[in-house]
Formats: C-alpha cells, sequence, structure tokens
C-alpha cells in the first residue's frame, strides 16, 4: 500500500520513455517498409495484364525464373561481382581505419576529413571520373606507355567488370571505413596493454585480439557494401560493358521497358531471399569459427 | 540535475522535432491547380521553347524531368499524373493501353498545318475526328557514327556494327525500338509485327553481335568521347553527336545504310484526368511557334516538326547540323520507329541477350 | 631492441598505405577540377587550354543550382530522421531487448535488400494514397527507407559493445531508463552517431532511382545529371559544380578546424 506510489511512478516513466523510443522507428518500419515490402510480394505472384497490380494469383513468375538457367547465371554473376567489390573494398579499408583508430592522435579529425571528402562531389561524377582514368587514351593508359610497360593502348580496362570492381571499391570506401573504424576504436585499451604484459608480439595481439574484436565492425560494412551492390545497376550500365550485366538490369528492365511489373517483383523477391540467404550463412559462420564481446 | 536531464531531452525532442518540420516544410506543394504540369526529358524544359507562353501566362508551368521514357511510363502507371507528357512515337500505343491519354483536338492547334505532313498523317496518332493522340514536336535520326580514318570504305550498310573484324571497337543504343530494330531489319523480318519463330531470329541476330560489342549505352557523353579517342570505331548514335564531333575536327560520317537510317519522333500528350486543358493548349501552340523550333534545331541539332521552323533557320546552319531543309523528301527514305507489336517481348529478349541468355 | 624496430617499421608501413590510398581516393576526383576549366566539351587527354567559361553558365543555370540546393536539404532531413531512428531502435533493440525492438529492428534493416525500383514505385504509391504525392517530403521519406538500414546497422554494432556493466552499475545508482540513455549511453556512441549520420547523407546525396520517382517538380542533383547524360554538352558544366562542392566543403571544414582550435586554446589558456 505504501510502497504502491514510487514504483508505479518509476514503472510509468520507463514505459513513456520506451514507447517515446519506439514511436520513430515503428512508424517509418510498420508504414514504410512493410507496405513496401507487401507491395513487391503480392505483385510478384500476380499475373501480369499490365495494369498497376495486376490480376490474379499464380506462382507462374517464379517458375520461369527457376526453369530459365539465365536467371541462375545472372544471379551467380552478381553475387561474385558484389563478392569481388566486397573483398576488395573491405580489405583495403581495414588498415586505413586501424591507422585511424590507433596511430592517427592528433591528425584523426584531419584524415578522416580526408578520407570522406571526395564523396562529397557526386557518384556520377566520380564515375566519370574514372572512365577518364581508365579510358583508351586516358590516365591509365598514358602513364603505362609512358614508363614502356605497354607499347598501345589497351581497350580492357574500360567496360569490364574489373571497372565495376575498381569504380565500387572506390565508391563504397567510406561506408567501409568508417563502421570499422567504430568498432575498432571500442576495444578497450586495457585488453591490448594485456595482452602486451602477457609478452604478445604486435602482430600476435593484432591476430588475437584486435582482428575478432573488430569482426562485428567488419561484418557491418561487408554487409553495407555487398547487399546494394549486388542489386546495381547503374554502375555495370555505365562502365561494366556487357559482361557485367547482373540483376539490378534484368530488375529494372521488368518494371520499365518490358512493361511486366509481377514478373519484376517475382524476379526481385527471388533475389532478396538469396542475398539474405547469404548474408545469414556468412553471420552463422562468424558465431561459430569467430569470437565476439 | 532535474534541468539538465529536462534541458538535454528538450534538445533532442527539438532535433527531431525541427527535422519533421524542415521535411513538411519541404514537401508541401504550391497551390497545383492553376499550374500546368508537364512531364518531359531532361533537356526539353528550357524556357527558350515557350517564349510566348510564359509572355501570356508567367509563372504557370511547373515541368518534372526524366531521362527515359521507359522510366516516365512506370512513373506515371505508379501514379504520378501530370497534364502533358513528352514520350516518343513508338511509345504512344502503350501510354494508350494503359488508358492514360486523353485526345487532342487539332482544330485547337494553330500551327497543325505547319507540321510536316509525314508526321500529321502518322498512323498511330490519329485518334479519329479531327484528334491526335500526340501532337509532334521534335524529330531526329539514328545511325551508325563512324572513324573514317579507322574504317576504310565500309559497306553503306548496318552491317558494319556486327562486323567481326571491329570486335570490341563498337557500340550500340540500349533501347527497344533501336538495336533490335535493326537486327530485325538485317535478319529481314518486319520490327513491327513479329511471328514467335522471328522473334527468335531477331534474338539470333542479337546474339550474334553481343560479343563484338563494348557497350549498350545510351551515355552519349561517353560514346562520343569514345569514338573521339579512337576507342570506339562505330557506334550507333544520333544525329546530335555527328555534328559535335564534327565540330570538334574528329573525323567522322554519319552513315546512310542501304536498309535505312532509323526516324525518332516525339511529341506532347495530353493526359486523360489533366485539370489544366487550356493552359495545356496554349502550351502547345506556344512550343510549335517558329522561334520555338529554331531554338530546338540550332541548340540541339534534333529536327522540329514545324515547316515554319526549318524556313527560319538560315540554309548553311541546316547544312552544318546534316539537317535538311525538306525532311519530307529524306523521312521517305528512312525506317520509321513506330509501335512494335510485340515491344514488351522484345524487350525481355533483349535484356536477356544482353545478359548473356 | 628488434621488437621495437619491427614495430616502427609496421607504423612506417602502415603510414605509407594509408598516403597511397589517399591517392587512389583521390586520383579520379582530382581529375574533376582540372577538366572543369578545361576549353572542351570533352573531358579526355590532352587539355585544350584554360577557360572559366563552364563557371559562367554554372551561374547562370538555376536548375543545376536548384538541384543542388535541394539534394541538400533532403540528405540533411533524411539524415537527421534515419540517425534519430537508428539510434533509438538500435538502442531498444540492443539494450533494452524487448521482443517488439528486436522485431522492429529486424524489419529496419530489410530495405537494404530491396531493389530501388521497387521502393520507388511502392512510395510513389503510398504517398498519392496519403495524399501529398511526389515531392520533396516524398523523396525525403524514400530516402530514411534508403538510409535506415545503414544507421541501425551502424548504431546496433556500437551499442552491442558497451558492456552491460555500465547501464548496470547506473541502475544500481537509481538512475531511471531516461538517464541511462541520455547521460551515458548517447556520449559513449557519439562518434558513432557521426558516422551514421554521414553515411546516410552521403547516401541520400548520391541516390537517384527512388528520388526519380517521388520527385516532383525539383529534381535532386544526382537525377538531374544522370538524365544529362543523352546531352554530352552539359559534362564540363557538371564539373565546374562538382568542383564547385569540393571547395565549399573544404572551406567550411576549415573554418570549423579554426573554431574548434580557437575554442581548446581558449579553453587551455583559461584554465591555466
Amino acid at each position: 500500500m505504501i510502497n504502491e506510489g514510487v514504483p508505479s511512478r518509476a514503472f510509468d516513466r520507463t514505459r513513456i520513455f520506451r514507447g517515446a523510443m519506439l514511436t520513430p522507428g515503428a512508424i517509418v518500419t510498420l508504414v514504410l517498409v512493410l507496405f513496401a515490402l507487401c507491395l513487391v510480394v503480392f505483385l510478384s505472384v500476380r499475373v501480369n495484364d499490365g495494369s498497376l497490380l495486376g490480376a490474379g494469383i499464380s506462382a507462374q513468375n517464379f517458375l520461369t525464373i527457376i526453369s530459365d538457367p539465365l536467371y541462375g547465371l545472372v544471379v551467380l554473376r552478381s553475387l561474385t561481382i558484389a563478392g569481388l567489390v566486397t573483398l576488395a573494398t573491405v580489405v583495403n579499408a581495414y588498415p586505413v581505419a586501424y591507422y585511424l583508430a590507433f596511430h592517427a592522435g592528433r591528425r584523426r579529425g584531419l584524415i578522416l576529413f580526408l578520407v570522406t571528402l571526395p564523396f562529397w562531389t557526386s557518384y556520377l561524377l566520380r564515375v566519370f571520373a574514372w572512365k577518364i582514368v581508365l579510358a583508351y587514351n586516358g590516365v591509365l593508359n598514358s602513364a603505362l606507355m609512358l614508363s614502356g610497360l605497354t607499347t598501345e593502348p589497351s581497350t580492357l580496362f574500360l567496360n569490364s567488370p574489373s571497372a565495376v570492381v575498381l569504380t565500387l571499391a572506390h565508391a563504397y570506401a567510406p561506408f567501409a571505413i568508417l563502421p570499422i573504424f567504430v568498432a575498432l576504436e571500442t576495444i578497450p585499451k586495457s585488453l591490448v596493454e594485456a595482452a602486451a604484459d602477457l609478452g604478445a608480439r604486435p602482430f600476435t595481439t593484432f591476430r588475437r585480439v584486435i582482428l575478432p574484436n573488430s569482426m562485428p565492425g567488419v561484418l557491418s560494412a561487408a554487409v553495407v557494401v555487398f547487399v546494394p551492390t549486388v542489386g546495381d545497376y547503374v554502375t555495370p550500365a555505365l562502365i561494366g560493358g556487357p559482361t557485367s550485366t547482373m540483376i539490378g538490369s534484368l530488375v529494372q528492365a521488368q518494371f520499365g521497358k518490358a512493361n511486366d511489373w509481377p514478373f519484376g517483383a517475382a524476379l526481385a523477391v527471388m533475389v532478396m531471399l538469396v542475398i539474405l540467404a547469404v548474408v545469414l550463412i556468412v553471420r552463422k559462420a562468424d558465431r561459430l569459427f569467430g569470437s565476439r564481446t | 540535475m532535474k534541468h539538465d536531464h529536462r534541458g538535454r531531452f528538450a534538445r533532442r525532442a527539438s532535433r527531431a522535432l525541427t527535422a519533421v518540420a524542415l521535411s513538411l516544410s519541404l514537401g508541401l506543394p504550391a497551390s497545383a491547380a492553376d499550374k500546368l504540369t508537364y512531364f518531359t526529358w531532361s533537356g526539353y524544359e528550357l524556357p527558350d521553347f515557350h517564349k510566348t507562353f510564359t509572355a501570356a501566362h508567367p509563372d504557370s508551368v511547373d515541368i518534372s524531368v526524366f531521362g527515359d521514357d521507359d522510366d516516365a511510363f512506370t512513373k506515371v502507371k505508379a501514379g504520378f499524373h501530370p497534364d502533358i507528357a513528352h514520350p516518343c512515337y513508338d511509345k504512344v500505343a502503350r501510354w494508350n493501353k494503359e488508358g492514360l491519354l486523353q485526345p487532342i483536338e487539332t482544330a485547337k492547334i494553330k500551327n497543325w498545318d505547319k507540321i510536316f505532313p509525314v508526321f500529321r498523317n502518322l498512323p498511330d496518332i490519329q485518334a479519329g475526328d479531327g484528334k491526335v493522340w500526340m501532337v509532334p514536336w521534335d524529330w531526329g535520326n539514328t545511325s551508325i557514327l563512324y572513324r573514317t580514318d579507322l574504317v576504310k570504305d565500309p559497306e553503306q550498310s548496318w552491317n558494319l556494327l556486327w562486323d567481326k573484324r571491329y570486335a570490341g571497337r563498337i557500340a550500340t543504343i540500349d533501347a527497344v525500338h533501336d538495336t533490335p530494330v535493326v537486327a530485325a531489319l538485317l535478319a529481314g523480318v518486319s520490327p513491327f509485327d513479329m511471328t514467335p519463330e522471328e522473334l527468335s531470329k531477331v534474338a539470333d541476330k542479337l546474339r550474334e553481335q553481343r560479343p563484338l560489342v563494348s557497350a549498350y549505352t545510351t551515355d552519349m557523353t561517353s560514346v562520343e568521347q569514345s569514338l573521339a579517342s579512337g576507342q570506339l570505331v562505330a557506334a550507333m548514335t544520333w544525329n546530335a553527336s555527328a555534328v559535335a564531333l564534327k565540330k570538334q575536327g574528329v573525323p567522322v560520317e554519319f552513315m546512310k545504310p542501304k536498309e535505312g537510317m532509323l526516324t525518332w519522333a516525339c511529341g506532347f500528350v495530353m493526359l486523360k484526368d489533366a485539370k489544366n486543358t487550356d493552359l495545356a493548349y496554349d502550351f502547345i501552340n506556344s512550343r510549335l511557334e517558329a522561334d520555338s523550333g529554331k531554338a530546338l534545331i540550332e541548340n540541339y541539332g534534333y529536327g522540329a516538326s514545324t515547316t515554319s521552323a526549318f524556313a527560319a533557320v538560315p540554309k548553311d546552319e541546316l547544312e552544318n547540323l546534316q539537317l535538311p531543309s525538306d525532311p519530307e523528301t529524306m523521312l521517305k527514305s528512312t525506317v520509321f520507329t513506330g509501335p512494335m507489336k510485340q515491344n514488351d517481348d522484345l524487350a525481355k529478349m533483349f535484356e536477356k541477350v544482353k545478359a548473356g541468355g | 631492441m628488434k621488437r621495437r624496430k619491427i614495430d616502427a617499421a609496421g607504423k612506417g608501413w602502415l603510414r605509407w598505405y594509408v598516403g597511397l590510398y589517399l591517392v587512389f581516393l583521390y586520383l579520379p576526383v582530382a581529375l574533376i577540377p582540372l577538366f572543369s576549366f578545361n576549353d572542351s566539351i570533352q573531358a579526355a587527354f590532352p587539355l585544350k587550354g584554360f577557360t572559366f567559361a563552364w563557371y559562367e553558365t554554372l551561374i547562370g543555370n538555376e536548375t543545376l543550382t536548384g538541384a543542388l540546393m535541394t539534394s541538400l536539404t533532403i540528405g540533411l532531413a533524411a539524415a537527421a530522421i534515419a540517425t534519430l531512428c537508428g539510434i533509438t531502435i538500435a538502442y531498444m533493440d540492443m539494450q533494452v531487448r524487448s521482443p517488439f525492438a528486436r522485431l522492429i529492428s529486424g524489419i529496419a534493416r530489410l530495405p537494404i535488400l530491396i531493389p530501388g525500383v521497387v521502393v520507388g514505385i511502392s512510395l510513389l504509391i503510398l504517398v498519392n494514397l496519403l495524399g501529398f504525392g511526389p515531392s520533396r517530403l516524398a523523396i525525403v521519406l524514400g530516402h530514411v527507407l534508403v538510409c535506415l538500414p545503414t544507421t541501425v546497422i551502424i548504431m546496433r554494432g556500437r551499442f552491442a559493445s558497451i558492456p552491460r556493466s555500465i547501464p548496470e552499475a547506473a541502475e544500481d545508482l537509481g538512475a531511471g531508463e531516461l538517464i541511462i540513455f541520455r547521460r551515458i549511453m548517447l556520449p559513449l556512441a557519439l562518434p558513432a552517431i557521426g558516422s551514421a549520420f554521414m553515411l546516410a547523407f552521403l547516401t541520400s546525396f548520391d541516390e537517384f532511382i527512388v528520388a526519380f520517382f517521388l520527385a516532383g517538380t525539383q529534381p535532386t542533383l544526382p537525377l538531374y545529371i544522370w538524365s544529362q547524360l543523352r546531352f554530352p554538352k552539359s559534362l564540363p558544366t557538371v564539373m565546374a559544380l562538382g568542383t564547385a562542392i569540393l571547395a565549399v566543403s573544404i572551406i567550411i571544414a576549415g573554418c570549423a578546424e579554426l573554431l574548434r582550435q580557437r575554442g581548446l586554446s581558449r579553453s587551455t589558456s583559461s584554465s591555466a
């Protein structure tokens, strides 16, 4: 009886706090995200008659996708290119994040600024800049010829999967550096010092203390780079050539040129499931073989 | 202590509120009732093209732009409702099938008779009874632009884009009404009405071309650059690119293939639930004035649909732009890209071939 | 002795690597100012002469500068909302761990899987149903959806690595959940919040697929550039704009750094 007042007020404050915290997120996810997801799943089982939402219910779209080997091939190609991009971006970004977290000292703000500044120019401009670098009469070819390594320009740099990997590894640099940096920064210095006190060489400290504890950041970076890349159609269209056609182009075409929204939605659903499977497998592997805080 | 945490909470709340207020202030549209909305190609929104409209109705038009009329169709289908849009002739049937358009009365179009007959009489725009679905405004040609110094005396035929000697140095346009149409012509098939067997013949022809192509693209900026540098020796382009590269002194030639160049035409359509029909007619009329067409020809090198526009441009200017002063005769020998009955199937097939299937 | 030499060598190697990486980052970007002064429509070597002409066309080109302003406003708004949602969702998911929060957190990370064209179309249908149609507000909503997974992922990572001992200690001292959040967790997570906001802003600033569907009469910058690719004449002007953006960012960051230095020196001198 006597205690009723105080606990219930504290409990109310907690309820209000939790409610207020969840409100913005709940509105955005339950209204926007669920709507988009439900729409794409709904469309994927409809039959195309040119109208906005199609007609009838049918699994035909999925049957077409499964029965045509081309789609599996293109999905595989997309996963491979996206995988290479992720590997290139994350592996190259890690040392930079490491430097920022442990060795930059007073220069940290400056280097962080320098690392993010290039990305204030529009992405499309940077793709065009890469085209200038990789072009027939571009910077790379000129440099190779000047140094005597080649005698005539190569047409192989541009309009190829490697151009896509290079451009995206550049474009996603801050998306890899920042999450890894955040993760490295939060490793308590005491752990590193304890390892040193126990006689570990720097590389051993890195391998057994720093790297495993930074894995969550590395995986966050990998997901943020990998997932959108699989569905990207702009970069391959601008700089990839026909051999880099990815699944995103096919999805986009169904909604645009080919005017078959249900089929496009079915392709999108299939791609989403495949990416989700890949991400879950990698997370499971990390939990089994990696170590976390 | 209490002040402190309330202050911080207030600060966080105010940050959230400003974000919301900012977004709301961004969103509320100006009263759309009196303004005409025009949905058009990026680059065609310039006020130079509708001077008389701006004089009569200042600040009465809101323009949205697109980069591709397939994207425009997707957006309109998903619920975007402008008053006028600017698709191309080969897509009119698709917009109509979706029930998106209302017919335009030619009697209300002041300069209707000044439009070249070949455009006025296009079959798919006729809506019967003095009405049309589309008022043609701009047109141009598509053909092969090739380096005369890197390709010696080629056969004047679209086959140049299938020539194995230039593998990896060829580019073609990534659009259903360009590359597949040419493939159909070369396969001896009518692009505008195909049986499934004919469709697979076209598919085979396209598959033959794929290993030779450096890029399927609509990015003319890069195509012009690659032709100038010699990375490409031949590419499918629009006539404006020929003009631009010649002006820069690059040795190129815009081919007149024996199978015929492709001609495209685009124009104004009125959407079914357009509210501002009077403003719409005024707008279309002001765009059909001679000086509007003249601005189009001189700025972009594309043709205007009215005889008066052509009359207003000096003859030597037209020669520089490779536009004949009497398009009628030229247009009789080109392949007009009109609506294709199997457009969607062709599009799907083309996408699959580009992806490797 | 040997160990210290290896340490020093390692540090030296790392510094070289970061330097090379910065060269890699700046190599294409440095070309943009270079060609913005080049007297030729084509952005190709050899250079053809110096000119300010492209900057002159830039000043006259209202659509382009308007598009830049639109992109900046939308980017700031979308990043603010997405970061706010990211913080709250991640906190409730990782620290409070209510099942509803975990559900919201899972759903919030799904948009990263959805292709842009699908997000664009579905949100266009939604904003038409809600009544306000394509507009800058619609684009902000679209971009919040696109940026939300990134902010949630980053904030989840940060909140996950704060040891439970800290909020437990605070609780033992009598702090309510709001105080724990405001005075302990947020300050600890500040660098992550900055990163999340920055990445959300960059994502929104470059995004044009969703923006196309939700744009009314005011295009965003990448939308404008993308739709201008058919017109090769406009590339140098756009490069002039890119250079202008770079210059302004450097100036702003430089001023901020100067102010910070002055603030620091004032506080150290006053404490002395």
